[in-house]
């Protein structure tokens, strides 16, 4: 398919910005479809002067004033007609950074399949209503689309496929006004249009003419939301269908339940404040507990697990069901849940027990820095979070995964301070070794979770046993703990009851082997490792956090 | 910063505990990975942190670049002699 851009520009009165936009859209070379939505005289006449002008204006006037939404449908409509496959939508009030163009159109013609969706970076000029507005909004296109694939649903900024626009189009008749932006991206989604981010800079011009009216419009998009709503839940199980793959090894697995879960408490933390939020989370374990098949086999597996090994489960006596499956859910959730509130200051360092804080002060004094290896057993952040390690010379977290990345975004958003010692590690590489070996030498400390494989295929790992069965575990972490030569211990932060514990163990004063014994070392250190979480995992079972078939997915690829 | 090849041979030697190697042994041309002298990737990554310790090479970044430097002594000889540094005195 070639690719034939063009811009679409509803106009409706945008004041002396339609000039401006004209002026720079111009140069590039794209024929401009303006659609006039029954402008004022001023604007029609300013319409008339600039398409006779500028020969790759394309004007058309709708009778009367009819809507934002209507403007655009009729561009699209027109750019299709004339065998154009792409379409830039910018808004004609000059609110859009036009230097966005560039990329947009880039990232169109890369992905032709897809729709290239602006995110707003304010610059300030934004009013403060219209940001909580579009948080709202934000909060139910995410549970509409199930899915956090669309980062902003309001922004006017976007590249259109045509050919999957307009099939659209002609089946469904969108909203003439405001709610159209949202709506005609939502059910794109729903239609399996894959949907690109892309940041684009937005201000609001002094001289800018807003149309939005705040009573008609705020109601034309709450009716759109609760119709969008319908529309979600009607295509239910088909929209899960899709989600729910194959068994994938974790780093393939996009969580989209568990982070869209995670946005929504965020969102509704910030609305609505903790207690609502709690009360909420028991609502999010439920939804897991019906729609998170893979994890709900992969807890009933891992549970049945940990009974047949270490007999039964505290206080229980039967075999684990699906009581159990949920329980261990709603240690996840509460997990996240005491994440965000660790973060953003709700809970104090007073939830939080630590027998071995001793030992723990004197691995500080000591100065020599150290590896503490933990895994998705309980919740280290609490650790961070809850200013265990304030005053210490650098605790650094090394994660593997983007997943792990897009997690520690949101948790950004929370706490500025959160991402400081955060490093994404692929591959231990010489550079990346020597730079840790600095930080270890400054006496800081690198938490690492030695449970999950490393995301690339050919990541190094280890079969050793796990609670009965072999699994596989990454080589990295014992590795890089050998190559800088310092201490390892280990730690977990376990809820146990209404409070944390945190459990801190020496592992290796260091790693050592041979290079003839090296393979042989190595196993022996990761089955080491592996026991002990065993022995963490009999302790608090509820605290294993890996929803994914830990025993057969971890395996190398064929 | 120059470095014989017989220096480099015993530091080879001497970072990666090659117990039943002599420096005679490696050959100034041999392939010191996979067929020749048997190294392999982890070898390659103490090696990596090592040189850059010593001689301030940053053997990383393109694999395949550091593939090529590391393919003999006569070949890293000739990048530590292009890149290396002698590293300042550590702070006391």
């Amino acid at each position: 398919m070639t690719f034939q851009p063009c811009f679409v520009v509803p106009v409706y009165d945008p004041g002396p910005a339609l000039a401006r936009t004209v002026a720079a859209l111009a140069p590039l070379g794209l024929p401009l479809y303006l659609t006039d939505d029954g402008s004022g005289e001023a604007t029609r006449r300013e319409l008339q002067a600039l398409a006779a002008a500028e020969p790759l204006v394309r004007l058309t006037r709708l009778a009367g004033n009819q809507g934002k939404g209507t403007a655009v449908m009729e561009g699209l409509r027109r750019a299709h007609g004339d065998g154009f496959t792409h379409a830039l939508q910018v808004d004609a009030d000059g609110q859009h950074d036009l230097n966005a163009v560039g990329p947009f159109l880039a990232l169109a013609q890369a992905h032709p399949a897809a729709v290239v969706a602006g995110f707003p970076r304010y610059d300030g000029t934004v009013p403060p209503a219209r940001e909580y507005w579009r948080r709202v909004s934000h909060f139910f296109t995410w549970v509409n689309t199930l899915s956090l694939d669309i980062q902003d649903s309001l922004c006017g900024f976007r590249v259109y496929p045509l050919a999957a626009t307009l099939r659209l189009l002609d089946r469904k008749a969108l909203p003439a006004r405001m709610a159209f932006d949202t709506e005609i991206i939502v059910r794109l989604h729903w239609a399996g249009v894959p949907v690109l981010n892309a940041p684009v800079n937005v201000t609001y011009p002094a001289d800018g003419i807003s149309h939005f009216r705040p009573w008609l419009d705020t109601f034309g998009l709450i009716w759109m939301h609760a119709r969008l709503l319908g529309g979600m839940l009607r295509r239910l199980p088909r929209l899960l269908k899709r989600r729910d793959a194959v068994s994938l090894p974790w780093y393939r697995t996009r969580e989209p339940g568990t982070a869209l879960a995670f946005r929504l408490l965020l969102a509704l933390h910030r609305l609505l404040g903790p207690r609502v939020v709690r009360v909420l989370a028991e609502g999010a374990t439920c939804y897991f507990l019906l729609t998170a098949r893979r994890a709900r086999r992969a807890s009933r597996d891992y549970l049945a697990r940990v009974h047949a090994r270490h007999g039964p489960l505290p206080g229980l006596e039967r075999q684990p069901g699906l009581p159990e499956v949920y329980r261990h859910f709603r240690a996840f959730t509460r997990s996240t849940l005491d994440k965000l509130l660790a973060w953003s200051g709700g809970l104090r360092e007073g939830d939080v027990d630590f027998p071995d804080r001793e030992a723990f002060e004197a691995l500080r004094r000591s100065g020599r820095g150290g590896i503490f290896l933990s895994a998705h057993l309980g919740n280290m952040d609490m650790l961070r979070a809850l200013g265990v390690g304030q005053g210490l010379p650098g605790l650094n977290a090394l994660v593997y995964s983007e997943n792990a990345v897009r997690f520690h975004e949101i948790l950004r958003d929370l706490n500025p301070d959160f991402a400081l010692n955060l490093i994404q590690v692929s591959q231990v590489s010489p550079d990346m070794a020597v730079a840790l070996q600095e930080k270890v030498d400054r006496g800081e400390f690198l938490f690492i979770v030695a449970d999950r494989v490393p995301p690339s295929e050919n990541g190094r790992i280890v079969e050793i046993p796990f609670l009965g069965d072999p699994a596989a575990f990454p080589t990295g972490p014992f590795l890089l703990a050998h190559l800088l030569g310092c201490p390892v211990h280990l730690m977990f932060c376990c809820r146990e009851g209404q409070r944390y514990r945190i459990h801190l163990e020496p592992f290796a004063e260091r790693l050592d082997w041979t290079r003839s014994r090296r393979e042989a070392a190595i196993a022996q250190w990761a089955e080491r490792y592996a026991q002990a979480l065993e022995t963490r995992c009999r302790e608090t079972p509820f605290e294993w956090f890996n929803f994914f078939d830990f025993w057969r997915t971890q395996r190398p690829s064929p | 910063m120059v470095v014989t090849n017989l220096e480099l041979k015993q530091f080879i030697i001497e970072t990666l505990g090659l117990e039943d190697i002599a420096p005679e042994d490696i050959g100034d041309d041999d392939p010191l990975f996979g067929a020749g002298l048997g190294l392999d990737s982890i070898d390659a990554l103490e090696l990596g942190i090592a040189l850059r310790k010593k001689y301030q090479v940053q053997a990383s970044g393109e694999e395949a670049i550091a593939r090529e430097h590391f393919a003999s002594v006569n070949a890293l000889v000739a990048f530590i002699a292009q890149h290396g540094a002698v590293p300042p005195e550590p702070a006391t």
